[in-house]
């Protein structure tokens, strides 16, 4: 009996050739690494001045007013004085870090998927033995991988430099506390896997990358509005707040998986994707 | 010995028939030509003999495995070369043909080997590197043939091989199809290109939606027309008006020589065009000394005698014609209102 292998040659192959197509393709190369590079650098910026700017107590108070009731995951009692400020500056970045594994993964899959309908590759592959799940598999990896692999990077330099420059208790109590290591760990790969089945959704739907990726865009709103709550204080990000967050997201990506499945037979590529 | 079969095959999208009740027995070794004007059914009826999309009535084989039951048998067995050519642009011919051989599970030494031989066969071996986007369409067609044959498949099925060919190119592609028959592949060639199917095929269908008809071209063409014999008569003259007039002046016209030659058993239609007779006959081999014997006797002296081949052209667009005036007639009773 032949042995089931997930990762096998067929899904590697077409793994492969969807990352070597990409790195080709600069517009690709520049919506995805510069946007992860610019929230990083940002990220990194705003770690590096807070341990430079005056955190007298005036200062604290004048500047951070209500946002210190926000902080997520940490309880007051471990935020005095300069290290409150740090950590309501840092906190929002625990939501802008979730833009990452969105924006990655829909670039990637609506030119991944487009780009095979506008090069009419598609025939000839399909004409192959190669199993339609298959093909869905080493799509969705060639997107969320680089997505996942992108956020936990991003998330890994931004912790290196708050190790130096921020406090012991902001460090360990707010960057490592289960709220952000939920978000990252759990949140930031449902958020990708997200992105990527909306990402194939759409882009069967359409014919140029473009259409594709603006409107994949859009999941972005949810986010932003997010932040915007919680930064403005209407809500306060918990560590059952986030794994609700990622429960829902789980169930989305479950429904989106069940379309995509659908989506991807050859039947339906062939006669139903235009 | 069938390499391909299909058995009453159809396909329905929505409320309407692509391919219907459609017969093919495509023998193994066989060039066979599918024919048939845009929106015939070939592209489906690939398709479904590809295992790509399901037939909703019928069954079909490849190679003796069904394309319901065995797809991945038949994927296998089949090479398919399609139009467009839907290569990767921005990888090498190289990369392009290495991903396509790892999907054919090709061992990496024998894709290797394959990949360079196929590269060299069709002369694009020194541009191996090149991104198949800087390619010619020519060239892009001969990389798309080189990757149809890499898992070296008994059947395949060729969608337009030489279109946008310049001449020498589309020569390469006829005789690499002529080298693939004798290597024993059945291949089925989709083509506009009648001249090219008359040259390859040994035999053709002519399809519009379900197959009008199928055979070798000169069947398909005796089946349409008969068999026909032209002669070419030196001292005749063409009809000119008051025929006894000019028997009695300058001896027999066209017509009468027709005439002459009409009872004869075995003789059908003639016709009259310039210094040329045209006639249907049943058996050309027994009956043509009779009529050429007969013309002689009464003076007519004959400078050839021909059997007439019709081009396949001419009997395609007869056929389409004729299928045509039959949908429209057919459209024409269904609209017809009801009798009281």
């Amino acid at each position: 009996m032949k042995r089931f292998v997930l990762l096998n040659r067929h899904v590697l192959a077409v793994m492969e050739n969807e990352w070597a197509q990409l790195i080709r393709n600069r517009v690709v190369v520049y919506t995805t690494v510069i946007p992860t590079f610019l929230l990083v650098a940002l990220a990194v910026s705003v770690v590096v001045l807070s341990s430079v700017v005056d955190l007298s107590h005036e200062a604290i108070n004048k500047t951070a007013g209500g946002l210190l009731q926000t902080v997520p995951g940490i309880e007051d009692v471990f935020l005095q004085g300069a290290d409150r400020l740090r950590a309501s500056l840092l906190s929002p970045f625990l939501v802008l870090f979730q833009i990452i594994p969105l924006v990655v993964p829909i670039t990637i899959a609506s030119y991944s998927i487009v780009g095979e309908k506008q090069q009419r590759s598609l025939e000839p592959l399909l004409a192959t033995p190669i199993k339609t799940w298959e093909l869905l598999l080493a799509k969705a990896l060639s997107a969320a991988l680089p997505g996942v692999l992108s956020t936990w990077w991003g998330f890994a330099v931004f912790l290196a430099v708050a190790r130096i420059f921020t406090s012991d208790t902001v460090y360990n109590k707010l960057l490592l506390s289960p709220t952000w290591i939920f978000a990252i760990v759990l949140l930031a790969p449902l958020f990708t896997l997200l992105a990527v089945g909306l990402g194939i959704i759409i882009s069967s739907r359409v014919k140029d990358p473009n259409s594709a990726q603006q409107l994949g865009s859009l999941l972005i709103l949810p986010v932003i509005g997010l932040l915007v709550a919680q930064i403005s204080g209407a809500v306060r990000l918990s560590t059952p707040f986030v794994l609700s967050i990622a429960f829902g997201v789980a169930l989305l990506d479950a429904i989106l998986l069940i379309v995509a499945v659908r989506l991807f037979r050859r039947e339906e590529i062939l006669t139903g994707w235009h | 010995m069938y390499s391909i079969t299909a058995e009453g095959l159809g396909r329905k999208f929505g409320d309407r028939w692509a391919v219907r009740d459609l017969n093919l027995q495509v023998k193994s070794g066989e060039v066979f030509g599918l024919l048939g004007p845009n929106g015939a059914g070939k592209t489906t009826t690939m398709r479904m003999l590809a295992s790509l999309i399901a037939p909703t009535v019928g069954s079909a084989t490849v190679c003796g495995f069904d394309v319901v039951k065995q797809p991945d048998d038949v994927r296998h067995s089949l090479g398919i070369l399609s139009e467009p050519a839907g290569l990767y642009e921005n990888l090498s011919a190289r990369r392009n043909l290495e991903y396509y051989a790892k999907l054919y599970d090709l061992k990496p030494s024998f894709a290797k080997s394959q990949i360079e031989r196929y590269l060299r066969l069709f002369d694009l071996w020194d541009r191996r590197e090149d991104a198949a986007g800087t390619f010619s369409r020519g060239m892009m067609q001969k990389l798309s043939l080189a990757r149809s044959l890499l898992h070296e498949p008994p059947a395949l099925i060729l969608d337009e091989p030489t279109s946008a060919l310049d001449p020498e190119g589309a020569k390469l592609v006829r005789d690499s199809i002529a080298a693939l028959q004798d290597e024993g592949r059945t291949i089925i060639l989709c083509t506009h290109n009648l001249t090219e199917a008359q040259l390859l095929c040994d035999r053709v269908a002519i399809i519009k939606r379900t197959a009008l008809r199928v055979g070798t071209p000169r069947e398909l063409q005796r089946s349409l027309y008969g068999r026909q014999v032209e002669i070419r008569v030196a001292n005749a003259l063409p009809e000119m008006g008051d025929s006894a007039l000019f028997d009695a002046m300058l001896g027999r016209t066209m017509n009468d020589l027709a005439l002459l030659i009409s009872p004869i058993k075995g003789v059908g239609d003639v016709a009259v065009s310039g210094d040329h007779l045209l006639v249907s006959l049943l058996d050309p081999d027994e009956v043509t000394p009779r009529v050429v014997r007969t013309l002689v006797q009464h003076g007519a002296d004959i400078l050839k005698v021909a059997e007439v081949e019709h081009t396949l052209e001419r009997a395609y667009l007869d056929l389409i014609a004729r299928q045509d005036q039959a949908d429209e007639s057919l459209a024409l009773q269904e609209v017809a209102p009801v009798g009281r």
